[in-house]
């Protein structure tokens, strides 16, 4: 078992498991309630992912599992704010359909001790999960979570 | 070494007030519908 440092976020989504997953691959979508950036891949095992904004590719990875609409991971490189030396971690998304509604499970691990990624992912994903769920439940994403600033970086 | 204190901490981001949630989270009216037909007993 191991003791490495990870960060995982359960959310319960009123949608489908195929439209849960379809939203985590979707550029369109992920542009909504990821604030701008689009998830961008060919999605299939050893495609380059990237999360894509204004022209540049911020984080950068390969798919490494895509089992639609279960189970779908990826390697997560930043590739901004002095991140880059950090070796990959690993995201992986479970999707689970329990009385009519998507158990969605996010882990994010594959941290080294003293990450300076892992409290950045740990801020990030409560903002952009909830944001999805009320995408896909309203139509209606959220606002981003930061203010200002940050989004003119 | 510290002690190992167990609790888990979690975060959501809501599109309403402070004021709605608040009104939610200790009201019975809003309980009763989110936590499984649950009444809330408190006093301020």
């Amino acid at each position: 078992m191991s003791d490495k440092p990870k960060f995982v976020y359960v959310i319960y989504i009123a949608s489908t498991p195929d439209n849960v997953f379809k939203a985590l691959t979707d550029p369109g979508q992920s542009a909504r309630y990821w604030f701008g950036y689009e998830v961008t891949s060919e999605w299939k095992v050893g495609a380059e992912f990237a999360l894509v904004k204004d022209g540049r590719r911020w984080d950068t990875g390969k798919v490494l599992e895509y089992d639609p609409p279960r189970r779908l991971s990826y390697s997560f490189h930043p590739e901004h704010d002095g991140l880059e030396s950090e070796k990959p971690s690993r995201v992986v998304f479970d999707l689970e359909e329990i009385n009519g509604q998507v158990k969605l499970t996010m882990t994010h691990d594959g941290f080294e001790e003293g990450s300076q990624v892992l409290p950045k992912v740990q801020a990030g994903w409560p903002s952009i999960l909830s944001s999805l769920k009320s995408l896909l439940e309203t139509g209606k994403e959220l606002p981003p979570f930061w203010r200002g600033d940050y989004d003119k970086k | 070494m510290p002690e190992f204190k167990p609790r888990t901490v979690y975060v959501t981001y809501i599109a309403a007030t402070p004021e709605k949630v608040w009104q939610a989270l200790t009201s019975s009216e809003f309980t009763r519908k989110y936590f499984w037909d649950r009444d809330i007993e408190l006093e301020p």
